[in-house]
């Protein structure tokens, strides 16, 4: 348990490190909502996509995107430590391979959720505040998804050997569930263009089962009343969790300690 | 990164935003804002391959070669909007490809004044870089008006729009050069609609060279003056 | 009286990248309290052994038993005693040396109260307390080596792995590592020194093991090993006037002398073995016979004579061969 506590607490340290990469992530997150949204309330074809106000629409989107990027750097580093062989230095320490293992996916799925906090309190101050158990039900499934997320970076991170070979592969999977959910727009909009074949139908299932649509949808429905949400959608957040964050200890463990 | 990001903001922003949006052809118009989005992202590394350069002390090198400091400023300025350029061309294609018009001679103007913009960024990257002299304040500046410039601009949706949002914010979009670039780069390839034809190319035109002589002026000026003495962080 | 088991027992401990054999069959047992330097040129295994004995890398075959717990099934319990300074600092260009060294005395168990003891006077050691805020990217490469040994020196392990701890820093700097390595030892702590810089490896162990090509092909104390050379040592006797054959013969007649050379009429070179035992007896000798000395110059052989007496090569040349391979 020490163990994991100081992995979280070397994560940490490094994360508040980053200050050029937090104070631009936190300044695209803003003017996105504060100028994008706001621009694109005019722009909106209401009768298309039954979206009144699209900073409303996008808010609790953005509190996902928040969540997503920060818990998804965590990759990033490790992958970096793995090219510069710092990761010996971590494999020598008095801890268990499970603790290191479990401390990085847990300090990315918390860096996550301290990053995402500010925004979730600014989705909720525009939005309104949602009741207790509802309070409770957003942070546990937020707190899920960036532990999978984690999990998911850590994975690709271990998993690739050279620099090249990482960025693809982080871009291609980041940018793809990042676009392809309902963060930015509804699922509706995703599943018309499936259904007159003017999007792959793969990509279309992908979004209706990512988790990032899901939670940003259940963000919504508590805080705005639509769209429609199914509670059975959350084993969709957990499963992901689960196989993410075991998963990527597991591949942590055993890949880095390989040579 | 920057292709995959390109590539994913085309085939799924774009298309999916397009349907919700109420303007018709706006997924055209969206693709041609991104190429300058992309040009403009990739102009602005010159400022930090500086910093790297001081960093390992080929900066040092530089210096000591018998290359004028004006020269050597306006080889970094021309030369990191020429790579940014080069970089960027395939996927200029591929938006052009995309947007499926294109009115030649004025492509050709619209061109020339995405050489001139690019050099242009290039230059303030640079003398951002030389005056801040340091690694961290510089990323978090860039990071700032990288989210603002973009934003703030035509880039992403038409003028009148933003100026509807806020006249404060259409006020910056105005004057502010991605909108000059996106909005030629948009009447080169003839993309038209009743939200955004360009009336008179010659304004945006006349701002992208009035940016690129006042950004590689101050760049010089600043480089020549700042530029020895170490003091990089 | 009952023998005191070592606290490291290597066991042909083997690592292969494919068909080569990095560490080839190593056995070896390190005693509690003795700097055990492992020196050899690059490429001859001595960071691989090292990574092996900290459960960082995992061995092909063989074992090693680090304080009575064996490396495969213990790695955990072998991890507890050990500290590592590596070869290349290993650290994040975001931190500082201040979050590095306090962190891992953190990670190594250590009380706030000592910690925030142990961090001041250790980074006052290495004189890194100035530059302790700085981060990693603007530190020089002897400042991030410093930080690195700061590392062990905080945790006072019971075993001290040092992997080149005094590359690319001065030798002020090198000197003030190696008194603190010596402090450490006198503390109790067993230090295993990997390098490939002669004098640090004869000034500072107290056995030497000489790795090439991933073999161990010899170990034991400076000394000895020097003396195992045949005629290693050396005297340059010059003489008031001209030897004589005489002289010649009685100084071959001591056992320890293995060859004599008239360099000049006045000169003599002498090679034999334990030459602080054998120069009483030679002036005795020239007394003896009425030749008065002018001078007298001995020399001892290095370790780099003894390396390559063992390999053929000196330490330079195997440098060479062991980047090609």
């Amino acid at each position: 348990m020490k163990g994991i506590i100081r992995m979280i607490e070397h994560d940490f340290r490094n994360f508040l490190r980053y200050k050029w990469w937090l104070v631009g992530l936190v300044s695209m997150n803003l003017a996105d909502l504060f100028i994008m949204a706001i621009i694109y309330n005019n722009m909106i074809n209401v009768e298309k996509v039954k979206i009144t106000s699209y900073f409303n629409f996008f808010a609790p989107g953005l509190t996902v995107t928040g969540l997503f990027a920060s818990a998804f750097m965590i990759g990033r580093e490790i992958n970096m430590e793995r090219r510069r062989e710092v990761h010996h230095y971590m494999l020598s320490l008095p801890m268990t391979r499970l603790e290191l293992a479990l401390g990085r996916v847990l300090s990315g799925g918390l860096r996550g959720m301290v990053y995402m906090s500010p925004l979730l309190l600014t989705c909720f101050l525009f939005l309104g505040f949602p009741n207790v158990w509802q309070l409770l039900l957003i942070l546990a499934v937020l707190f899920l998804l960036a532990l999978g997320i984690s999990g998911l970076s850590i994975a690709i991170a271990v998993s690739t050997s050279s620099l090249e070979k990482f960025i693809t592969a982080r871009g291609l999977v980041y940018y793809t569930l990042f676009f392809c959910s309902s963060v930015f727009y509804p699922l509706s909009l995703i599943e018309d263009l499936g259904k007159d074949g003017k999007f792959p139908a793969i990509l279309v299932t992908l979004a209706e089962l990512n988790p990032l649509s899901i939670a940003s949808d259940m963000i919504r429905n508590f805080l705005l009343g639509e769209p429609p949400f199914s509670y059975f959608l959350l084993l969709n957040v957990l499963a992901f969790s689960a196989i993410f964050t075991f998963g990527a200890a597991f591949a942590y463990m055993k890949i880095i300690e390989r040579k | 990164m920057r292709a995959i990001w390109f590539i994913s903001q085309i085939a799924l922003f774009g298309i999916i935003a397009s349907r919700m949006i109420n303007i018709p052809q706006y997924f055209q118009y969206y693709v041609s804002g991104l190429s300058v989005m992309t040009l403009y992202s990739a102009a602005v590394f010159i400022g930090f391959d500086i910093y790297e350069e001081a960093e390992h002390g080929v900066f040092e090198y530089l210096l000591s070669l018998p290359v004028s400091r004006r020269q050597l400023v306006l080889g970094r300025s021309i030369g990191g909007g020429l790579r940014s350029f080069i970089y960027v061309g395939p996927l200029i294609v591929i938006s052009l490809y995309v947007i499926g018009s294109i009115n030649p001679l004025n492509f050709l103007v619209t061109l020339f004044s995405l050489f001139l913009f690019s050099f242009g960024v290039s230059g303030m990257s640079i003398a951002i870089a030389v005056m801040i002299k340091s690694s961290d304040r510089f990323d978090i500046l860039m990071g700032v008006l990288d989210a603002l410039i973009v934003r703030l601009s035509t880039a992403m949706y038409p003028l009148a729009y933003v100026q509807q949002a806020n006249p404060l914010y259409g006020g910056i979009a105005s004057f502010n050069p991605v909108t000059f670039a996106a909005d030629l780069f948009r009447w080169g390839t003839g993309i038209e609609s009743t939200f955004f034809t360009l009336q008179n190319p010659l304004l945006p035109f006349l701002g992208v060279v009035a940016f690129f002589s006042l950004f590689t002026l101050l760049g010089v000026t600043i480089y020549e003056r700042m530029i020895e003495g170490g003091g990089w962080q | 009286m009952q023998q005191v088991p070592p606290i490291i027992k290597i066991e042909n401990l083997t690592k292969k990248f494919g068909d080569l054999a990095v560490v080839d069959h190593l056995n070896l047992e390190i005693e509690e309290g003795e700097i055990l330097g492992l020196l050899g040129p690059n490429g001859a295994g001595k960071t691989t052994a090292i990574l092996m004995l900290a459960t960082v890398i995992r061995p092909t075959e063989g074992t090693a038993f680090v304080g009575g717990y064996n490396i495969r099934k213990q790695p955990d319990k072998v991890r507890g005693l050990l500290g590592i300074a590596f070869q290349e600092p290993k650290m994040l260009w975001v931190s500082t040396p201040w979050d590095i060294v306090n962190w891992h005395a953190k990670v190594c168990g250590l009380s706030t109260e000592e910690r925030k003891k142990r961090v001041k006077e250790t980074l006052d050691a290495v004189d890194m307390w100035e530059a302790r805020r700085k981060n990693v990217h603007a530190l020089s490469g002897g400042m991030r080596k410093r930080t690195e040994m700061a590392k062990v020196l905080v945790q006072r392990p019971k075993i001290a792995i040092v992997d080149e701890p005094t590359a690319q820093i001065d030798i002020v700097g090198k000197h003030k590592i190696w008194n603190m390595l010596f402090e450490l030892r006198d503390e109790g702590s067993t230090i295993i020194l990997a390098t490939n810089e002669l004098y640090e490896a004869d000034m500072l162990s107290d056995r030497v093991g000489i790795l090439h090509k991933g073999k161990l092909l010899v170990c034991d104390t400076p000394k000895k090993l020097k003396d195992s050379i045949l005629g290693g040592d050396i005297i340059d006797i010059q003489l008031e006037k001209d030897a004589t054959p005489q002289i010649m013969d009685d100084l071959k007649t001591l056992k320890e002398v293995v060859d004599v050379m008239q360099t000049k009429a006045t000169s003599l070179r002498l090679y034999l073995n334990k030459v602080e035992e054998v120069v009483p007896r030679i002036m005795s000798l020239f007394i003896k016979r009425s030749v008065p000395i002018k001078s007298i110059r001995m020399s001892e052989p290095s370790l780099d004579d003894v390396f390559a007496h063992y390999t053929g090569l000196t330490i330079e040349e195997a440098q060479k061969n062991g980047s090609e391979r």
